[in-house]
């Protein structure tokens, strides 16, 4: 215990010292750590690839997803890598324009849940009181729901639609982005250097802000990073049952569907799109694990 | 020459971390006697309860060499599992340092105190019930018949440590070692939990070996005495004979440090 | 303990009025009007304004909103959710007809996961960095990553097309059940298997572990005994979650699998615009959730004395 704060006069308090190496450059930091994960690397090449498939679906795609190509159902072959549908169109172009569809889903749904989800959880935390008791009550009502079922009710009203479904699985997301933000507000406000500001009046707010802004930044981004991918899993399974994409869109979970009467003949229609979400959220996945041990050191040695 | 019931030589343990080997303990070499109480005293990382937890068997093997560990008539360092399963409990009982942590929570106090005469003497029902209750009385904890249906988290520090010394005292063993088994404890406590200790070493004429940093817990308790320092052990003789003259400086300023323990002398570096 | 069970159903009584409060405010306090968009969907977008009106009347669209939420509750309360539009039966009448088949199926694909999940978790943490490790950290990746549809459809096309051990879709016997449990506990096995593995790992680092080896206790009763009750607790506190999980995960796998079940009635109430179905089917299914999750609570403090006595 000697000496360990060297010139210093406030004695006893190691705190400021601790804060100020921990803030030196966190982001590089995390990055650093964040590469440094073979998963993530993995992760990131899958997403880039994908994000560029979607990007030059036209020039990438061998044919016009929606051109009828005369032969339906045929096996996967060197003309055909996936087959054709059971109209005959190309099922790895249509796979690959899919993309555009599944990828931007996952980020606005994420919007429409981490915006009114951050205000909900900033104003619970930061007000207090009754204010907090009105929210918080709401976001356990809504925890209630299995999160399906949230964007089920969401669909009923607005009718089906991918737009519809974007909104729905995001509203649903909303619950879960308020507690993590209501509870890391709470537990910046506990510390005793903001809770010294908050008595003395002195900018408790901005202090308490930048706070809120350091702790919560790095479980939000993960917990994003996972949940673009789990709402491109709950938008496809959405346009599977009919309630998202509707034909002839090149959707994943809607070709599914499509080709789930032709599984026994034709297995590739129903098959293909599968894997092309599984790829997309196993990367999404793979990142946010990868992003959760770069803010968290803690977290890798698990 | 009499046998000592427990007796070490040379004994080494290993660890291989992040950042290498880092050798615990290092040539460790010392008997037990039957009905004497050892003390060892160290600070904390000096090898103390490694050494003990080596002899226990509870460490993994590989790092753990020696040329001979005797105790209670078998070679331990050979011993099989089931060999060492026998003798730990029944031979060889042990006290830990937080009786917080320790005891299981999701069990009563009466089931983990029955089973020690479960597995190593066979008894069961009504036999190692009445058995349970006599040892909570041996160690004073009162109405000890309906405080077997209790958890440990319904039990006081105090208390707990009582509940973990009749769990290692259940079947007689020869050897009990207890590593620091008050320090976790308020100061009026400990005494307390020594008299038992004490107490029940007479009266089952166990011999016991007391891991501590508190030297004047050794003074009131032990017959001997090794000091152990960065897993050597740097001096041992009798209790007395080391208080009154220690040989090493490590050992004396050790004991130099015992007034210091009231808080004005400690600030002043 | 009874005290502690009686004030958790107290406690159930305010969020379940949330949740029917929820329910009601978006089916009808957002764009669009029930009765209009259910004309369109349903009789084949002929809105006549004498239907319409007809319509409102009958499904009480005319009161304020206040009064439409208390007939709501007040119904739901004594098991009234109201008649649906297109069968003209009552819903609740309609959803526990359908109810067995999807309780089972949520229940054994439950079965499933811990089935497979527990033991997979176990082994990880006995052998940490074994291969088992690695299949356990690849089931949790793969299960949280791929649409339990699509599975369910592979499933159908290895299993029943191919080697016709299991029955494509439908069915009443027990072997119609095999696929669509497998494919929702195989979804969330990985999960269950990278909990119990983190859990076990940390209760074999416990000092009361310490002292039970110190005891001479055998590997095996020290992990029955005294590991795996410890280790469950996590594991239980998220059986809650993982039921409803199942119970969304029945909404698809009852389409693919074509078994007549609550979460298909959904899906097809939502298709055809039969609002009284949707809205009483989504209530019924939150209050079950919300039940689980009380159930599981209480096999909670059960398991853990500490929360029983309130610390």
């Amino acid at each position: 215990m000697l000496g360990s704060i060297p010139g210093s006069g406030m004695a006893g308090d190691p705190a400021p010292v601790a804060v100020a190496e921990a803030y030196r450059s966190p982001g590089r930091q995390s990055m650093r750590r964040f590469l440094a994960h073979k998963g993530a690397r993995i992760g990131l090449l899958m997403l880039v690839a994908w994000l560029i498939m979607a990007a030059g679906a036209p020039h990438i795609a061998p044919y016009d997803p929606d051109a009828l190509l005369g032969k339906a159902r045929l096996a996967p072959s060197l003309t055909n890598w996936f087959g054709t549908d059971q109209l005959g169109r190309d099922v790895l172009s249509r796979v690959i324009f899919g993309s555009r569809i599944s990828l931007t889903l996952g980020f606005v749904s994420v919007f429409f849940g981490l915006v009114p989800g951050v205000v909900l959880g900033l104003s619970a935390g930061y007000f207090g009181g009754w204010t907090d008791t009105l929210i918080s009550r709401l976001i356990d009502a809504m925890l209630a729901f299995p999160s399906i079922i949230l964007a089920l009710v969401i669909i009923a009203t607005l009718g089906p639609g991918i737009v519809n479904v974007m909104i729905a699985v995001g509203i649903s997301s909303v619950p879960e982005y308020a507690r993590l933000v209501r509870g890391s507000v709470l537990s910046v406000k506990a510390q005793p250097y903001v809770e010294a500001a908050w008595l003395v009046g002195n900018s408790s707010a901005r202090i308490m802000f930048r706070h809120i802004f350091a702790n919560i930044n790095g479980p939000l981004i993960v917990f994003t990073t996972l949940q673009v991918g789990n709402a491109i899993l709950v938008g496809a399974g959405l346009s599977f049952l009919g309630l998202g994409a509707q034909p002839p869109t090149s959707e994943w979970g809607l070709m599914s569907s499509e080709g789930r009467q032709f599984l026994q003949r034709a297995w590739w229609i129903a098959a293909s799109p599968g894997l092309a979400i599984l790829s997309v959220v196993v990367a999404f996945n793979l990142i946010g694990d990868g992003l959760r041990s770069g803010f968290d050191p803690k977290v890798r040695s698990r | 020459m009499t046998a000592a019931l427990l007796s070490i030589r040379n004994l080494t343990v290993r660890f291989h971390g992040e950042r290498g080997e880092t050798v615990a303990v290092d040539g460790v070499s010392f008997d037990l006697n039957a009905g004497e109480t050892l003390a060892i005293v160290g600070e904390s990382g000096s090898g103390k309860s490694v050494t003990m937890l080596a002899v226990m068997g509870l460490l993994a093997k590989a790092g753990v060499t020696a040329d001979n560990i005797f105790g209670c008539g078998r070679n331990l360092l050979n011993a099989g599992d089931v060999e060492m399963r026998a003798i730990r409990g029944r031979q060889i009982g042990m006290i830990f340092q937080d009786p917080m942590t320790s005891l299981n929570p999701v069990l009563t106090i009466g089931r983990q105190l029955t089973e020690m005469f479960e597995i190593h003497l066979g008894l069961s029902g009504a036999a190692s019930r009445k058995g349970a209750i006599d040892l909570l009385n041996l160690v004073g904890v009162p109405s000890a018949g309906t405080r077997l249906k209790d958890y440990p988290h319904q039990f006081s520090g105090g208390m707990r440590q009582r509940v973990m010394i009749a769990m290692a005292v259940a079947c007689k063993p020869q050897i009990l070692i207890a590593d620091e088994p008050t320090t976790a404890l308020d100061v009026t406590i400990q005494a307390q939990i020594l008299e038992i200790l004490s107490g029940l070493q007479s009266e089952f004429g166990m011999a016991m070996i007391m891991i501590s940093h508190d030297l004047g817990v050794v003074a009131g308790i032990a017959d001997r005495m090794l000091v152990m320092h960065s897993g050597r052990i740097v001096e041992q003789g009798l209790v007395d004979d080391v208080f009154a003259n220690p040989q090493m400086p490590y050992t004396r300023s050790l004991l130099a440090a015992v007034p210091r323990f009231d808080l004005e002398t400690e600030m002043t570096p | 303990m009874q005290l502690y069970v009686m004030g958790r159903i107290v406690q159930l009584i305010p969020v379940l009025l949330l949740v029917s409060l929820i329910v009601f405010l978006i089916m009808h306090a957002l764009p669009g009007d029930p009765a209009t968009l259910m004309l369109a969907g349903a009789e084949g977008g002929m809105t006549s304004p004498e239907r319409l009106a007809e319509l409102r009347e009958q499904m009480g669209l005319n009161d304020p909103l206040v009064v439409q939420y208390w007939h709501f509750v007040s119904g739901a309360a004594t098991g009234d959710l109201g008649n649906s539009i297109r069968f003209r039966e009552p819903v609740l009448q309609m959803i526990l007809s359908r109810l067995d088949s999807t309780v089972e199926l949520a229940l054994f694909g439950l079965l499933c996961s811990l089935v497979i999940g527990v033991p997979l978790g176990l082994l990880a943490a006995a052998r940490q960095g074994g291969w088992i490790d690695a299949v356990c950290m690849s089931l949790s990746y793969l299960g949280a990553s791929i649409p339990v549809y699509w599975l369910g459809l592979m499933m159908i096309f290895v299993f029943a097309f191919n080697l016709g051990w299991f029955p494509a879709s439908g069915g009443t016997s027990w072997n119609s059940l095999v696929l669509p449990s497998l494919s929702l506990g195989l979804i969330n096995a990985g999960l269950v298997a990278r909990l119990m593995r983190s859990s076990m790992i940390e209760v074999n680092g416990e000092d009361y572990m310490r002292t039970g080896r110190a005891k001479g206790l055998s590997p095996g009763l020290l992990l029955r005994r005294h590991g795996l009750k410890n280790a469950l607790i996590p594991v239980v506190t998220i059986l809650g979650l993982q039921f409803g999980n199942m119970l969304a995960g029945t909404v698809v796998t009852e389409t693919v699998f074509s078994r007549p079940g609550v979460g298909r009635l959904v899906v097809s109430a939502i298709l055809s615009k039969d609002y009284p179905l949707v809205q009483g089917a989504v209530l019924f299914l939150a209050t079950v959730y919300v039940t689980v999750n009380l159930i599981v609570d209480i096999i909670y403090a059960w398991l853990d004395p500490r929360i029983r006595y309130g610390r």
